[in-house]
């Protein structure tokens, strides 16, 4: 195998690695902006009795980069099925019962999505220690080759 | 007609939309459209109680092509009518109602939620009653002229749909409008945001010098405007309960008018009601006027000096 091939090689590996951590921390970042949307409902429940209207108007003013709200609320594809789908039921329940009832299933949904959370942020970290130790092995393969 | 769509606007589309398929002529009729569990919708009208096709054809025969409502379909109704909310309108449901737009309400059955001895909310909803509240500009003027062009207190006694809250919000624009001769500073404590519904969005025109005290208890919104909103004028519907009534016979030597409405068809029969009769003995109110009925709403039958 030439030096070409190899840089070539060493550089898709590198790109596939990094492209992984980006898709990783993205995930991270959908999540914690989740746990922070269910808590900033919860808490215009709780202290202003915020309706359905109000509460998504008041979430557009936060700034959410991974959540939209028009035409529906909805969380970016970048957390997989299983996480979109939890966010959707969690949507779904907002305003179906009475205020104890909300600040009680808001809690819920906020230890599952810090659940989620640490989860991602656990294999993000542990990702970018692989990434990079197979990152520096690439690079010091290319240079004996080529040395 | 724009009344009719404001009440159906916030029920789920496919209710909406066969509501909206009705004739114009006949939506200027309705008066209330009522949803009752595993029964077809109601339309009641002054001529009498029609129902609704599922295609939005209106007939008085009872018939299986007309538009059932389930349980499911309810709940669905009553979901949608709390704009998604029932957290936020869980007081509001508790009392057996929900505010609409431009003083529509929908009134609401099932069976009560009884925490620490009071009703805590509404369960297993039965039924929904939509009532719509139309705008009659200058139908106060008779009324005026009857209790005459200078302001004092009065109370208006009629059964319900004989147009009492209608002719309380065209009194505000009267005494408290821009062109009124001698304008008067107006309070209007309306506990259930049927007067001038401001709580939640829209809202009624009621006059340039008037305040309103959306969804306060009467006897904490008489106190606060006495002491806060130096009214000339305190506008109040279906007044009758103990603290209403105690707050009203404090406020009655401070120098401001009350004009309140009251359930019934006649004077004698209010003052069978003891906090009715309490107000009359004491004179807060120096006129009663009863009005026709729901056959004809906002006409005055009499008008009685106290």
């Amino acid at each position: 195998m030439n030096i070409v091939s190899s840089i070539v090689l060493a550089v898709a590996f590198i790109l596939l690695g990094v492209n992984r951590i980006i898709n990783i921390k993205r995930n991270t970042e959908a999540l914690y902006e989740a746990v922070r949307f269910i808590g900033s409902v919860k808490n215009n429940i709780r202290y202003l009795s915020m309706d359905y209207v109000s509460l998504i108007e008041n979430a557009v003013n936060e700034n959410y980069s991974y959540i939209t709200f028009h035409p529906e609320i909805t969380i970016s594809d970048c957390v997989g099925e299983k996480v979109k789908g939890e966010f959707l039921q969690f949507v779904q329940k907002i305003g179906t019962t009475d205020e104890a009832g909300q600040l009680n299933f808001c809690d819920e949904y906020i230890e599952r999505f810090k659940g989620f959370y640490n989860e991602s942020a656990s294999k993000e970290k542990s990702k970018v220690n692989v990434i990079g130790a197979i990152s520096v092995l690439c690079v010091m393969c290319v240079l004996v080759l080529g040395g | 007609m724009k009344d009719f769509l404001n009440a159906v606007s916030l029920l789920p589309k496919d209710v909406e939309n066969m509501l909206c398929a009705i004739n114009n002529d006949f939506k200027c009729k309705v008066n209330e459209i009522r949803f009752r569990s595993n029964k077809p919708v109601t339309l009641n009208t002054k001529e009498g109680v029609f129902y609704c096709t599922k295609n939005g054809r209106v007939t008085v025969n009872f018939n299986d092509d007309l538009y059932f409502v389930d349980n499911k379909k309810l709940q669905e109704i009553v979901f949608s009518l709390s704009r998604r909310s029932i957290h936020t309108y869980q007081d509001m449901l508790a009392k057996g109602y929900l505010p609409l737009k431009n003083g529509c309400k929908a009134g609401v059955a099932g069976s009560a939620v009884i925490k620490d001895g009071a009703v805590y909310s509404i369960s297993s909803f039965s039924g929904v009653n939509i009532r719509i509240s139309r705008d009659f500009i200058g139908c106060s003027k008779d009324l005026i002229k009857a209790v005459g062009e200078k302001c004092t207190s009065f109370l208006i006694i009629g059964q319900p749909l004989s147009g009492k809250t209608t002719l309380l919000r065209d009194l505000c624009r009267t005494y408290a409008g821009e062109n009124a001769f001698e304008p008067q500073k107006v309070v209007i404590v309306d506990e259930r945001d049927e007067i001038a519904s401001k709580s939640f969005g829209g809202g009624v025109d009621v006059g340039v010098h008037t305040d309103v005290l959306s969804l306060f208890p009467k006897e904490v919104g008489i106190d606060i405007a006495l002491r806060t909103l130096s009214p000339d004028v305190i506008v109040l519907d279906e007044i009758g309960l103990d603290d209403e009534v105690n707050a009203m016979l404090s406020g009655m030597n401070s120098g401001v008018k009350f004009v309140a409405t009251a359930h019934g068809n006649s004077l004698d029969e209010v003052l069978l009601r003891p906090n009715i009769k309490k107000l009359i003995d004491a004179r807060v109110f120096n006129k009663v006027v009863v009005l026709k009925g729901k056959g004809a709403p906002t006409e005055i039958q009499e008008v009685i000096e106290i």
